[in-house]
């Protein structure tokens, strides 16, 4: 036998119990309501903020948010909400 | 709308962040929780609110990342109370309209009846007032229990009563007997004390005659006339040899039925002016205070014919609790003359409608017609109705009796000429 693979144990396991995945991958969950607000959960900290563009850093990926006017509604250690005029969601890894 | 005014009654401030490394600041915040809501960047710098609390924590922060703070604007309730320090009346009055306002509390300001259909709300709340329980009395004064009964004892009409207090309210509510016929009936049976004839209150042809107490005078079919005795009080008391020995006065008590007759006449002309609505209105409001009536302006000119209607309504404070100012609205219909002709077909019917009106008003008296006699003549342009109405109705009266005191001679001779 050669070398046993992690990473494809814990995606089988997670499969076949239905877990959710954002708490078991650490993964990002956006929800988007129309073009004017996005609520993010599941993120580390903020990388960058102008008026055009938002750069979050989340477990396993990088997270741009680009567009026009956008403000932080209110940001606490779980989840933000940005407000404004949304153009793309870009993720960069 | 919850959340923003709990946030005004913690205070918050807005702030103004620059310097070196701002985005780490905003991590490091979030990292510690605390709050920052309403994130805007302005070229160089961000602009958030932030509580007065997390305000508090942020020094570390500061040092952490080289970063400067501003304060651009305080909003809240804390920051309200530290501006207005020094007028003292102002935070003195806060606490005095509070205990004002308990203290108005434990008086009753709202009086709300509920069931009476017969006794009107006016007359409640007068006794009411008699009994010091009115608008503006202490509520610890009122005796729910005894006024309840007092209720009951003063209005016969009142079978169950139920007086409630909740908060500055004072609830009524009231079953009457609705049953009134039955009491009128028995007011007027009710006997009198003592010795009563029944006597006839008009011309009559007895139809029935059942007496159960006292003699009668009277046979079926019989004719009497209005004051006629027709069951006398007095109860002559025979021996076996079939004399008279004595006498005692009871109270006469009988049910009497006479025919009786009615008779109706009416008369209207065929011809007369009507006034007819022609669609223009006008109002003009007036204020009643105490006895001074305050006509408000208008521009309206009375000018004839018209109708007038007048709407009245009194102010008040709250439900039931009357100001004396009353607010008159009188609305004039302007009206042209318009001159009808009845036909003799129309006034047929008119006059039918008229007497079945008369006929149905002396059913509800409780009368029985058994027979009428109509007749609808037309002279000089004018409708006329006679009629003779035929009915059954109770005829008997109390009448104090005449006791008469019959000496024994005089009964001596009774008994001779006997």
């Amino acid at each position: 036998m050669g070398k046993v693979n992690f990473g494809k144990i814990k995606e089988d396991l997670v499969e076949s119990l239905e877990l959710p995945k954002d708490l078991m991958y650490g993964a990002v969950l956006v929800s988007i309501t129309g073009q004017q607000e996005v609520l993010i959960e599941n993120y580390r900290g903020i990388l960058e903020y102008t008026n055009n563009h938002i750069s979050l850093q989340t477990k396993t990926c990088r997270l741009t948010i680009q567009g026009k006017q956008l403000e932080i509604s209110y940001y606490t250690n779980q989840e933000m909400k940005i407000t404004g005029e949304i153009k793309q969601i870009i993720y960069e890894n | 709308m919850f959340l923003s005014l709990i946030k005004f009654f913690h205070g918050f401030l807005r702030i103004q962040l620059s310097g070196y490394s701002p985005e780490r600041f905003l991590n490091l915040c979030s990292n510690h929780n605390i709050l920052i809501w309403d994130l805007t960047n302005h070229g160089d710098g961000y602009e958030f609110n932030i509580s007065i609390h997390g305000y508090r924590q942020l020094k570390p922060l500061l040092k952490k990342t080289k970063t400067r703070l501003k304060i651009v604007k305080k909003t809240g309730l804390p920051f309200f109370l530290y501006r207005y320090r020094k007028r003292k009346i102002f935070f003195v009055g806060i606490p005095v309209c509070f205990m004002l306002l308990m203290y108005l509390t434990t008086f009753i300001w709202l009086i709300d009846i509920n069931g009476n259909s017969l006794i009107t709300d006016s007359t409640i709340l007068t006794y009411l007032e008699e009994q010091g329980a009115s608008f503006g009395t202490k509520k610890k004064v009122i005796d729910c229990e005894q006024l309840e009964e007092s209720l009951r004892t003063e209005y016969p009409d009142i079978i169950w009563a139920s007086v409630r207090l909740k908060g500055s309210k004072m609830t009524i509510d009231l079953q009457e007997n609705l049953i009134t016929g039955e009491t009128d009936t028995s007011k007027q049976t009710a006997k009198p004390e003592g010795a009563y004839d029944i006597v006839a209150e008009k011309d009559a042809i007895i139809s029935s005659i059942v007496t159960r107490r006292g003699t009668p005078n009277v046979k079926t079919k019989s004719k009497v006339k209005s004051g006629d005795i027709l069951v006398s009080s007095r109860l002559d008391i025979y021996n076996d040899s079939n004399e008279i020995t004595s006498h005692v006065y009871v109270t006469a008590d009988a049910d009497i039925f006479g025919q009786t007759v009615y008779t109706y006449q009416d008369a209207f002309p065929l011809q007369y002016t009507k006034k007819v609505k022609n669609g223009t209105q006008n109002s003009i409001y007036s204020l009643d205070i105490f006895s001074y009536q305050i006509r408000l302006p208008s521009a309206y000119k009375k000018k004839e014919p018209f109708i007038s209607y007048t709407e009245s309504r009194q102010l008040a404070i709250a439900k039931d609790y009357y100001v004396p100012v009353t607010l008159e609205k009188t609305t004039y219909y302007a009206c042209d003359y318009q001159k009808v002709t009845l036909s003799k077909d129309d006034a047929k019917a008119k006059a039918q409608e008229n007497i079945s009106l008369f006929l149905k008003k002396l059913q509800e008296k409780g009368i029985q017609i058994t027979d009428k006699n109509v007749m609808i003549d037309f002279k000089d342009s004018k409708c006329c109705i006679n009629a003779r109405i035929t009915v059954i109705e109770k005829i008997g009266r109390y009448r104090p009796a005449e006791i008469q005191n019959i000496s024994t001679d005089e009964r001596q001779n009774e008994n001779e000429s006997d």
